[in-house]
């Protein structure tokens, strides 16, 4: 049996989370409080941390005054706690989502849709290639919203669907598999190094 | 400086457009297209309405959140049906919680649903601790997240927006109260999971489709009939470059590697 007091604390709090597997517990629920109180703690001192090293350090020290700009974006999303300059913090919100949206739009196309094209442009000579393009036919086409179904194309749409749900059952099974093997390395832990029981 | 290797990026861009603001103009102009009904928008109502019957809430999560990275368009779908939902929610008098771990999604989730209870005539019933911010960390949220849905016994688990491993993990505790379960992501590795553990999944696009399809708004229908348009070009692209290709002439592909950078 271990004699680190961390392999106890990590073996304990892991049962205790998995006591949710029986039902929403006590144990299961101090854990759940421990976890949110590192959580906050953890991302308080991470957030200090950034805002001191990515903002006021470089502004002061280093003078750089262009950082002024996200000094500003900062206190006018605090706004929102007074009602009169409520209005004041969209303009933070907006700023985000903006720039979020702008980046997005080149990199959708080029590093996306481009790629997906042109891995499709595959000649129609080996079983593989027909299904490669065949299936991205079919569910591109079940993705057509504005088309109304008609009785002769709704074999497209069931084949692009069907696809689809023979790549989720494939995809499911794998995450399964990886997750068995993380949940081996679980069990090591407990039985392990925790109880001495295997090795 | 213009370079010639992103000239087809540019291109589509610039059709993407050009078809968006004419579709826009007509949509202004009262035209309405078509959009095929959803069954997981359809079911909206009736999970709102379980949730009022039985005298429980409605657990709504919008995924990660994000907003300035490559899922933000996500998290604005999840949060144009998180409208729908606080809206039926202000309507039925039912409790809605809204849980989140990106901090700087929660105002504009507590706008959101101030917005909708303002339009439904309940202001009143609006309180910003609908939204609640229940860690930055991931799996600390997602442990908070399984606890309220199961203390609460949430009726109704709606979950749409970028997920992430938490995915499955807050459908199963959201399962094992008896929630009914609405889910939509575009992330793929997640997909699996809605679909198995939920009753009604949006896969992938659908889920933009589904913003826009609620509110029957002409501008936001415009938008998903031009993106139609740009898939129908882009099918007949790949069955054209397919046909060439299988002739031994690979012009499309080396033309969209040349000029799609």
């Amino acid at each position: 049996m271990s004699t680190d007091i961390w392999v106890w604390i990590s073996s304990i709090l892991s049962l205790c989370i998995f006591s949710f597997l029986w039902k929403d517990s006590l144990a299961y629920r101090m854990a759940q409080n421990i976890f949110l109180g590192i959580g906050a703690g953890h991302g308080l001192a991470i957030a200090f941390r950034s805002l001191r090293n990515s903002l006021f350090y470089p502004l002061f020290y280093e003078k750089r005054l262009t950082l002024i700009i996200p000094l500003i974006l900062v206190v006018l999303l605090y706004t929102k706690l007074i009602p009169k300059l409520e209005y004041l913090s969209r303009i933070s919100l907006a700023f985000p989502i903006g720039l979020g949206a702008g980046i997005i739009l080149r990199s959708t196309i080029s590093g996306q849709l481009f790629p997906q094209v042109a891995a499709t442009l595959l000649p129609l000579n080996s079983i593989n290639n027909i299904i490669i393009v065949v299936g991205t036919f079919c569910v591109t086409y079940y993705f057509l919203f504005t088309i109304k179904p008609r009785r002769n194309t709704q074999p497209i749409s069931k084949i692009g669907i069907y696809l689809m749900m023979v790549t989720f059952g494939l995809s499911f099974a794998t995450s399964v598999a990886a997750n068995t093997a993380i949940y081996l390395g679980f069990l090591q832990n407990i039985f392990g190094t925790w109880l001495g029981i295997i090795k | 400086m213009f370079k010639a290797e992103t000239s087809l990026t540019l291109v589509v861009f610039l059709g993407l457009v050009t078809i968006s603001i004419y579709l826009i103009s007509k949509g202004k102009k009262g035209y309405l297209p078509y959009v095929r009904p959803i069954a997981a928008v359809e079911s909206l109502e009736e999970a709102v309405g379980r949730a009022a019957e039985m005298g429980r809430p409605v657990h709504f999560a919008p995924g990660s959140g994000e907003l300035d990275s490559e899922y933000a368009s996500q998290t604005i779908a999840g949060l144009q049906i998180l409208a729908e939902v606080a809206r039926l929610c202000a309507r039925y008098d039912v409790e809605l919680i809204v849980t989140l771990w990106k901090s700087v999604s929660v105002p504009i989730c507590q706008e959101v649903v101030r917005q909708s209870y303002l339009e439904e005539g309940k202001i009143d019933a609006y309180t910003p601790e609908i939204v609640r911010f229940l860690s930055d960390d991931q799996m600390a949220y997602t442990a908070n997240a399984m606890g309220l849905i199961q203390q609460r016994e949430v009726a109704s688990n709606i979950l749409i927006g970028p997920f992430y491993m938490e995915s499955l993990m807050l459908a199963e505790a959201a399962h094992q109260v008896g929630s009914i379960q609405i889910a939509g992501t575009a992330r793929m590795y997640q997909l699996p999971f809605f679909v198995a553990a939920c009753d009604y999944t949006l896969l992938g696009e659908e889920m933009y489709a589904a913003g826009s399809y609620i509110g029957k708004d002409a501008i936001r229908l415009a938008s998903i009939q031009a993106i139609d348009w740009a898939k129908i070009v882009f099918l007949a692209v790949i069955i054209l470059g397919a046909v060439l290709e299988t002739a031994g002439v690979s012009i499309i592909g080396d033309f969209i590697k040349a000029y799609g950078n």
